[in-house]
C-alpha cells in the first residue's frame, strides 16, 4: 500500500473537516428554516385565535338574540302555512266556496315554487304556491269568497282575477258570472338553519333582560284584513239593465195602485220584525252557548237579511206614492240600518269555540258517521264550518279536534261519492291459497286492480262474500249478499 | 544521497506530526465540534422549543375554533331568522286587499245610479292583472291594473266622464291608484226590442301604485 504524502494527508484532513462541517452546517440551516416557518405559522394561528376570541366574546349576546328569535318564531310565521299544510289548502278553498255560494268548476294544478331562484337571502326562506281557480257565482258571492280567502288566518294573496258577466240567469233567476282567480300562498320550512345550536341553561337565559330587550325590538308583521260591511240593496252591476218593455193592459195604473204598494211595504216590515226578533234570539243563544241552535238561527237571520235586501231593491223603484215612501223610510230603511250595525257588533263579539264545545260537535258528527248518515255528517260539518269560520274561530286546545271533524267530513264525502257510483258485485271466486277473483260491474278483478280508469278506486281485499275497496285513503267494504254500505 | 543516523536512539531527535497537518487536524476538530454543538443546540433546543410552542398554539386554536364555530352558528341562525322576517314583511307589505278594492268599486258604481243618477252603468267584464316586473332598476313601477268595460244607460258621453270623476273623487278607492285612463267611448245601438235600445259602450283602465307604497309612505312620514 502506497503511503500518502504529507500534502495529500493535509488535503484529506481539510477535506474531511469541510465535509463534516458542511453537512452539519446544512442541517443547522435546515433547522433554522424550519424554526422560521413554525414562527410564521404561529403568527398566523395567533391571528386566527384573535379572530376566534372576538367571535367567542359575541356568543352571550348572540345566544340572547337566538333565544328571542326562537321564542317569537311561531308567532311570526303564524300566518304562513307549513309545507305539509298545503295539502289542506284545497279543502279550505272548498269550504269557502260552500260558505260563500260560489261554485268551483276547475282548479288548475300547480307546484310549489322555490322563490328567489338564483338569489340569496330573504326570498329563499319562503316558497310560493300558486293556484288558479275557475268559478261561477254572483258578484256578492264572489266578493264574499275572496274576502274569506284574504281574511283567512294563513296568508293567501289574490294575485289576479277576471270576471265575465253572465248573459242569462240560471234556473233560480240568479246571474252567475264566470270568474277566473289566481291565488298565491306561501310556505316555509320549520328548519330555520342547517345547524341548530343547543344553548345551555336555556330556560334561565330566557328570563334575562337582554332577551326581553330583543323581543321588544322584534315587530310582528300583521296581516291586513277587511271586514265586508253589510250592504243592502246593491244592484249587481254585471247584470244588464236592458229589459223587454212590459205590455200592461191596465197601463201605468197597476204600478201606482196604493194597495199593491202598501202590501209591498207590509211584507218588508214583517221581514224586518222577524229579523229583529231573530237577532234577539241569536244574542240569547250566544249568551247561553247553545251553538247548535245558534248556527241554525244565524242561517235563518241571514236568509231574512237577504230577502229584505232583495225586496228593498225592487221596492225603491215600485213605491211611488210619497206618503208610502215616507213609511218605507221610517218603518224599513231606518230600522234596517240599525239592524246592520247590530249584526256587525254581534259579529265582532262572537267568542271562540273551546275544546268542550268542539268536542260536542265531534261527538255528533261521529255519531252520524257511525250511523252511516253521510248527509248528516255533511250538514253537521257545514254547520260547524259556518260557526267556527272554517275551523279558524276556535281556541288553540281545540285545533286537534277540528282536524278530526274535517277528516270525518272528508271521509263521509268520499264514501258518499263512492256509493253514488253504483258498484255491483255479481260474483266472487274465493281461494284462501291462490288469487281470488271478483266480478265487479261485469268486470273480473283481482286484488290490486283499479276499478276506474283514473286509478282512484283500488281493490285491496277479496273475501268469501265481500270486497274491500280503497279510495282516497278510505277503505270501504261491500258485502255481496247485502250489497250494503259498511 | 543515503542518510544514516549514527546517533544512539536516546540522542536522536523525536519525530512529531508535521505542523501543517497538526494544525489542520486541530482546527478541523474545533470546527466540527463547534458545528456539532451548534447543531445540537439548534436541533434539540431551538427547534424542539419552536415545535412545542407551535403545537401548543395549534391546540389553543383548535379549542377556540370550536367555541367560535358555535358562536358563528348562532349568528347564522340569527341571519336566517332575519332573512325570513324580511321575506314575511315583503309578502305582507306587497299585498293588495282585492275584496276591499272590489267592494269600494261596486259601491262607486252603485252610488252613481241609485243615489244621484249621475250615471247608470252595467258592466260586462272586470279584470285585475298584476304588474310584470321589469329589469329596470327599482323593479316594477306599478302594482298592476284594474280594467273594466261596460255600457252607460245613455249615449251621453258626460255620463261616462261622471263615472270617471266619481272613481277619481272617491279617496278611499282611488288612493291605491296612480292613474286612470281616459275613457274609450262609442255609442251602441240595438234592434232587439229590449230597452234601452241605445247605450254608450266604454272601457277604463286604472293603474295601481307600486306594491307596498302605503308602508313606504308611513315610514317616510315617521322619519
Amino acid at each position: 500500500m502506497t503511503r500518502l504524502t504529507e500534502k495529500q494527508l493535509l488535503l484529506l484532513t481539510i477535506g474531511i473537516t469541510v465535509l463534516i462541517a458542511g453537512g452539519l452546517g446544512f442541517l443547522i440551516w435546515s433547522d433554522l428554516r424550519t424554526i422560521e416557518e413554525l414562527k410564521a405559522k404561529k403568527v398566523d394561528l395567533d391571528r386566527q385565535i384573535d379572530g376566534a376570541e372576538k367571535e367567542i366574546a359575541l356568543r352571550p349576546d348572540r345566544e340572547y338574540r337566538v333565544i328571542a328569535n326562537r321564542e317569537i318564531s311561531d308567532r311570526e310565521v303564524a300566518f304562513l302555512p307549513e309545507e305539509e299544510e298545503i295539502e289542506t289548502f284545497w279543502e279550505v278553498l272548498e269550504g269557502f266556496a260552500d260558505d260563500s255560494g260560489v261554485v268551483i268548476s276547475e282548479i288548475a294544478p300547480s307546484t310549489i315554487q322555490r322563490s328567489g331562484r338564483g338569489k340569496k337571502g330573504a326570498e329563499s326562506t319562503i316558497s310560493t304556491v300558486p293556484q288558479v281557480l275557475s268559478l261561477r257565482g254572483t258578484v256578492d258571492e264572489f266578493l264574499r269568497f275572496i274576502n274569506m280567502i284574504e281574511n283567512y288566518e294563513r296568508i293567501i294573496n289574490v294575485s289576479e282575477y277576471s270576471l265575465s258577466a253572465a248573459e242569462a240567469p240560471d234556473e233560480d233567476q240568479k246571474y252567475r258570472h264566470g270568474l277566473r282567480l289566481a291565488l298565491t300562498t306561501f310556505t316555509y320550512s320549520k328548519k330555520i338553519a342547517s345547524t341548530i345550536v343547543s344553548i345551555p341553561k336555556y330556560e334561565e337565559k330566557r328570563e334575562h333582560a337582554e332577551v326581553k330587550k330583543w323581543l321588544s325590538r322584534i315587530k310582528l308583521q300583521e296581516k291586513e284584513t277587511y271586514t265586508l260591511p253589510a250592504v243592502a240593496a246593491r244592484r249587481d252591476p254585471f247584470v244588464s239593465i236592458r229589459r223587454r218593455p212590459t205590455s200592461d193592459e191596465n197601463g201605468p195604473q197597476a204600478n201606482i195602485d196604493p194597495e199593491y204598494q202598501r202590501l209591498i211595504i207590509d211584507n218588508i216590515v214583517d221581514l224586518v220584525t222577524s229579523l229583529q226578533q231573530g237577532l234577539t234570539l241569536e244574542e240569547e243563544l250566544m249568551r247561553r252557548g247553545d251553538l247548535w241552535r245558534l248556527t241554525a238561527q244565524r242561517k235563518e237571520n241571514r236568509d231574512y237579511y237577504t230577502q229584505i235586501s232583495d225586496a228593498l231593491m225592487s221596492a225603491t223603484k215600485e213605491i211611488t206614492i210619497a206618503e208610502l215612501k215616507d213609511r218605507l223610510k221610517k218603518e224599513v230603511l231606518v230600522p234596517f240600518e240599525a239592524i246592520k250595525k247590530r249584526m256587525e257588533e254581534m259579529r265582532d263579539r262572537n267568542p271562540k269555540l273551546n275544546a268542550e264545545q268542539v268536542q260536542e260537535w265531534l261527538a255528533r258528527i261521529t255519531k252520524a258517521f257511525d250511523e252511516k248518515n253521510w248527509g248528516g255528517v255533511e250538514s253537521e260539518g257545514r254547520a260547524f264550518r259556518e260557526t267556527s269560520k272554517n275551523g279558524q274561530h276556535v281556541k288553540d286546545d281545540a285545533k286537534d279536534l277540528v282536524q278530526k271533524i274535517f277528516e270525518l267530513q272528508r271521509q263521509a264525502k268520499v264514501i258518499d261519492t263512492f256509493f253514488k257510483r253504483r258498484i255491483e258485485i255479481s260474483g266472487i271466486l274465493y281461494s284462501p291459497r291462490a288469487q281470488s277473483v271478483a266480478v265487479i260491474n261485469g268486470k273480473q278483478m283481482t286484488v290490486g286492480e283499479a276499478l276506474d280508469a283514473e286509478g282512484t278506486i283500488i281493490v285491496v281485499d277479496i273475501g268469501e262474500d265481500y270486497v274491500i275497496f280503497e279510495t282516497e285513503g278510505v277503505e270501504i267494504r261491500i258485502d255481496q249478499k247485502s250489497q250494503g254500505k259498511k | 544521497m543515503i542518510s544514516i543516523n549514527l546517533l544512539p536512539g536516546e540522542y536522536r531527535k523525536s519525530e512529531a506530526t508535521p505542523i501543517a497537518r497538526f494544525l489542520s487536524i486541530v482546527i478541523g476538530a474545533v470546527v466540527v465540534t463547534t458545528s456539532l454543538v451548534i447543531y445540537g443546540y439548534v436541533h434539540y433546543s431551538q427547534l424542539r422549543g419552536a415545535q412545542d410552542l407551535f403545537e401548543a398554539t395549534e391546540q389553543i386554536y383548535t379549542n377556540k375554533k370550536m367555541e367560535a364555530d358555535v358562536s358563528l352558528a348562532l349568528q347564522a341562525e340569527i341571519n336566517a331568522y332575519e332573512a325570513r322576517r324580511k321575506a314575511i314583511t315583503e309578502v305582507a307589505r306587497n299585498r293588495i286587499l282585492h275584496s276591499k278594492k272590489l267592494d269600494e268599486f261596486l259601491q262607486v258604481i252603485h252610488a252613481g245610479g241609485e243615489a244621484s243618477s249621475a250615471y247608470t252603468v252595467w258592466l260586462n267584464n272586470l279584470s285585475i292583472k298584476p304588474a310584470r316586473e321589469t329589469r329596470a332598476k327599482g323593479g316594477a313601477t306599478t302594482g298592476g291594473t284594474l280594467s273594466f268595460s261596460g255600457f252607460s244607460e245613455t249615449t251621453q258621453f258626460s255620463r261616462v266622464t261622471n263615472l270617471r270623476d266619481a272613481l277619481k273623487g272617491n279617496k278611499t278607492f282611488y288612493d291605491d291608484f296612480k292613474a286612470i285612463s281616459r275613457p274609450v267611448f262609442k255609442a251602441q245601438q240595438w234592434d232587439d226590442g229590449l230597452e234601452p235600445s241605445s247605450a254608450g259602450k266604454f272601457s277604463f283602465e286604472l293603474t295601481f301604485k307600486p306594491l307596498g307604497w302605503a308602508s313606504e309612505d308611513k315610514s317616510k312620514k315617521a322619519k
